[in-house]
């Protein structure tokens, strides 16, 4: 799920320590709607140090997802002078930075 | 059974003035109210962490955190535990709050922890800093970028929690507890409690079912201390489960990474050399799940896919008034920061050059030719072909198309983007070199035991939380064995019936514990092949393996299926081939006497009283399950109470 990361969670503190997002309303989990359809492949290289070449790959999805995503967007925008996006990259956040950029639509 | 229920601060930094329990204490169903003071009595106010650090279980006089414990209601329902807590009256003075790391650093800032002389946990580097400088030197490009990895958590569906069942006349404590690590655990708990008489024999931990894991099921929380004490405390099974809330405020944080990189190129996109300074954010303290050597755990794989031949990496790690943060949540160990950062920096140089992301990328991959492979930073890369993933990723999206669209959408001013990232993970933790827990190094075992009718039942230290062990391992072993995969039953979680081993996160349960199983079934073939030999009447050497059955070189209809193998393992083995198997050659005729024997202390066989044996210290309102009216706490002596039968032959 490293779409979550890129787009959605994100824990923060004010300067008092109160923490925003205790509960499921504030902290954005995707559920069975935000989650995209994806296709996978694969290549074999197997390992030489393992008996049957297995290497491990469970984490593999969420461990590279979340800066192609973000590459992603910055590259819809490079053009605009928009060259880094923290994340999560939430709606808010990319339609600030277009309406910085004279991207965003009119309201 | 007991109910446990927690009352938290409401503050990130702050003094306990007093703690009054007298209202909780009379409020039904209010067994006891737990404060640090009463576990400081037995030792258990605080328990160290992965990182050598200091963890508090309840705190003695000072909050570190919001919604960090403060206390815990025992009671005879979990809705009476709440009630409870919600009558605690806690009486705080708020102290000043740091959550920005660097401020944290900054001199005269507020200081996290009394028992440190700075909010500068440890300040680690590695890389040639003098050769990685004058690369940048004489670069021709030089980018740089600050990032930030936020802060996250797991959220895994079913939230922290446990029953601690202590069973006084045994001495035993069984720990039915949602983790992915269950023998680590145990092993934690018999240092962490060890001196108040519980000992690593006497500790069951069973990971049962689990709804999700991410990494946030790998460290001890306090909860699990508290409800393990007061089971101690009581003689009664404890349940603790946290809720949504309380998961999502106090435990289970991932990442908290400010980074600053930069990245050095020659004009034709070579990359040669990458510098990173990061303040990682560890909250008040330094319990990151990092079996690693390295403080940042493996940050330093920030090398990536790509064959640098200078770089350096400094981290700072720092306290601040957050809950613990570092597990090691969808990712090996910061492995997801370091892959962050370089997969950032790469495109942010391929666009500052104008070349093509993905050009860039195939142009700095190490080749398949230079594996076994040392990165600079000291990793060894075992084996891998990336250019040849990549092209088979830009196939499957059609890659050129897209940008062409791309350039038609922009035309028309429509955004469009496309993103790729490429990155090595250190998976399979891990080489002691590299690793260690505890001083146990990192391993995993696993037991293969084939029964007559040559079904399997094999047990590993591992332990899932919906990866799919079940199917994997016994593929593994079908494969090995020529069994078929659905006549192998799979288990794990028990630690009384596992073999040990370090659990399941970091992606290592196949690279470790199946390679474990793997070399297991080898083992077991190689008998089989022994057995089949003695059967066949004929040599080993003679024989040939098909999936599932031996049969003699050139004559296949004089076979043994691993079955019938298996039978004859039990009932007709080769002399000196089985070392536990005794036939009996003539009837034994025995008698028994049946002894009573009164055992009239848990600690059976122990010179001394282990402390907890004493009357517990906790205060306590009534007891309503206490039949005999007597002190509740008293349960454990058991004295006469119970007896137990021993069969002598």
């Amino acid at each position: 799920m490293g779409m979550a990361p890129a787009l959605l969670e994100e824990i923060s503190y004010d300067e008092n320590g109160n923490m925003h997002g205790g509960t499921l309303m504030d902290y954005l989990v995707p559920t069975a709607m935000e989650t995209p359809a994806w296709e996978t492949g694969e290549t074999v290289t197997p390992s030489p140090h393992h008996p049957i070449g297995a290497k491990g790959v469970g984490e593999s999805a969420t461990v590279g997802a979340p800066p192609a995503i973000v590459n992603a967007v910055v590259d819809a925008m490079w053009h605009l002078g928009v060259r880094h996006m923290e994340i999560p990259m939430t709606p808010s956040r990319v339609w600030q930075v277009l309406k910085e950029k004279g991207a965003a639509l009119e309201e | 059974m007991l109910y446990l229920d927690i009352v938290r601060s409401p503050y990130a930094h702050a003094k306990i003035k007093n703690i009054n329990i007298e209202e909780a204490l009379a409020t039904p169903g209010v067994v006891s109210v737990v404060t640090g003071k009463d576990l400081d009595a037995h030792g258990l106010a605080s328990m160290p962490t992965l990182m050598s650090d200091k963890q508090m279980v309840l705190p003695i006089d000072k909050v570190k955190y919001q919604a960090q414990e403060v206390a815990a209601v025992v009671a005879t329902s979990r809705y009476a535990a709440a009630d409870g807590v919600e009558a605690v009256e806690v009486d705080y003075e708020p102290l000043p709050v740091v959550v920005d790391p660097f401020k944290a650093l900054e001199d005269g800032a507020t200081k996290v922890r009394d028992d440190k002389d700075s909010n500068l946990i440890w300040h680690w580097e590695t890389g040639d800093k003098d050769a990685t400088d004058k690369v940048f030197d004489e670069a021709d490009i030089v980018v740089e970028q600050s990032m930030y990895i936020p802060r996250i958590h797991v959220v895994s569906i079913e939230t922290c929690g446990c029953v601690a069942s202590f069973e006084p006349i045994e001495g035993k404590l069984t720990l039915y507890m949602t983790t992915q690590a269950p023998h680590a655990i145990r092993t934690v708990l018999a240092l962490v409690a060890g001196h108040v008489g519980l000992s690593e024999e006497k500790i069951r931990v069973i990971a049962p079912d689990i709804g999700g894991g991410f990494g946030g099921k790998v460290p001890i929380y306090p909860g699990y201390i508290i409800a393990v004490a007061v089971s101690f405390l009581t003689g009664k099974p404890v349940k603790w489960i946290e809720d949504r809330s309380e998961n999502l405020q106090a435990d289970s944080f991932a990442r908290d990474y400010h980074i600053k990189a930069a990245l050095s190129a020659k004009k034709d996109g070579t990359l040669t050399a990458i510098k990173i300074k990061t303040v990682a954010d560890h909250g008040y303290t330094d319990a990151a799940a990092n079996p690693s050597k390295f403080p940042a755990g493996l940050f330093h794989i920030c090398t990536g896919s790509y064959d640098f031949k200078q770089a350096h990496v400094e981290v700072d790690g720092v306290y601040t008034n957050k809950p613990p943060g570092g597990i090691a949540y969808r990712c090996s160990f910061r492995v997801t920061e370091a892959v962050h950062c370089l997969e950032r920096m790469t495109d942010i140089m391929a666009h500052e050059l104008d070349i093509d992301p993905a050009e860039l990328r195939m142009k700095n991959f190490i080749r398949p030719e230079q594996f076994p492979y040392s990165s600079v930073l000291g990793w060894e890369y075992d084996s891998g072909d990336y250019e040849k993933a990549l092209r088979k990723a830009m196939e499957m999206i059609e890659y050129d198309k897209l940008r062409e669209e791309q350039k038609e959408k922009r035309a028309r001013g429509e955004l469009m983007g496309i993103g790729i990232s490429s990155f090595t993970e250190v998976v399979g933790a891990g080489p002691s070199k590299d690793y260690d827990i505890l001083g146990l190094k990192m391993f995993d075992s696993a037991e293969i035991r084939v029964h007559p009718t040559g079904k399997v039942m094999a047990r590993f230290g591992t332990k899932s939380q919906g990866q799919g062990h079940e199917t994997t391992y016994a593929q593994i072993i079908a494969e090995e064995l020529g069994i078929p995969p659905e006549h192998i039953q799979i288990e794990e979680g028990d630690t009384d019936t596992a073999p040990y081993g370090l659990g399941t996160y970091a992606s290592r349960s196949t690279p470790v514990a199946g390679a474990a199983g793997a070399l297991a079934a080898r083992k077991i073939h190689d008998k089989a092949k022994k057995i089949a030999a003695h059967l066949l009447e004929a040599s080993e050497e003679d024989l040939e393996w098909e999936q599932g059955k031996f049969f003699v070189k050139g004559s296949p209809d004089r076979s043994k299926t691993i079955q019938e193998i298996a039978f004859a393992a039990y009932t007709n083995h080769p002399q000196g081939r089985s070392g536990h198997l005794l036939r009996p050659t003539q009837l034994d005729l025995s008698f028994r006497l049946l002894h009573l024997c009164r055992r009239h202390r848990p600690g059976h066989g122990r010179s001394q009283d282990p402390p907890f044996r004493r009357r517990g210290r906790l205060r306590c309102s009534h007891q309503p399950d206490d039949r005999r009216g007597a002190d509740p706490w008293r349960s454990h002596d058991g004295d006469g109470a119970r007896a137990s039968r021993r069969d002598l032959l």
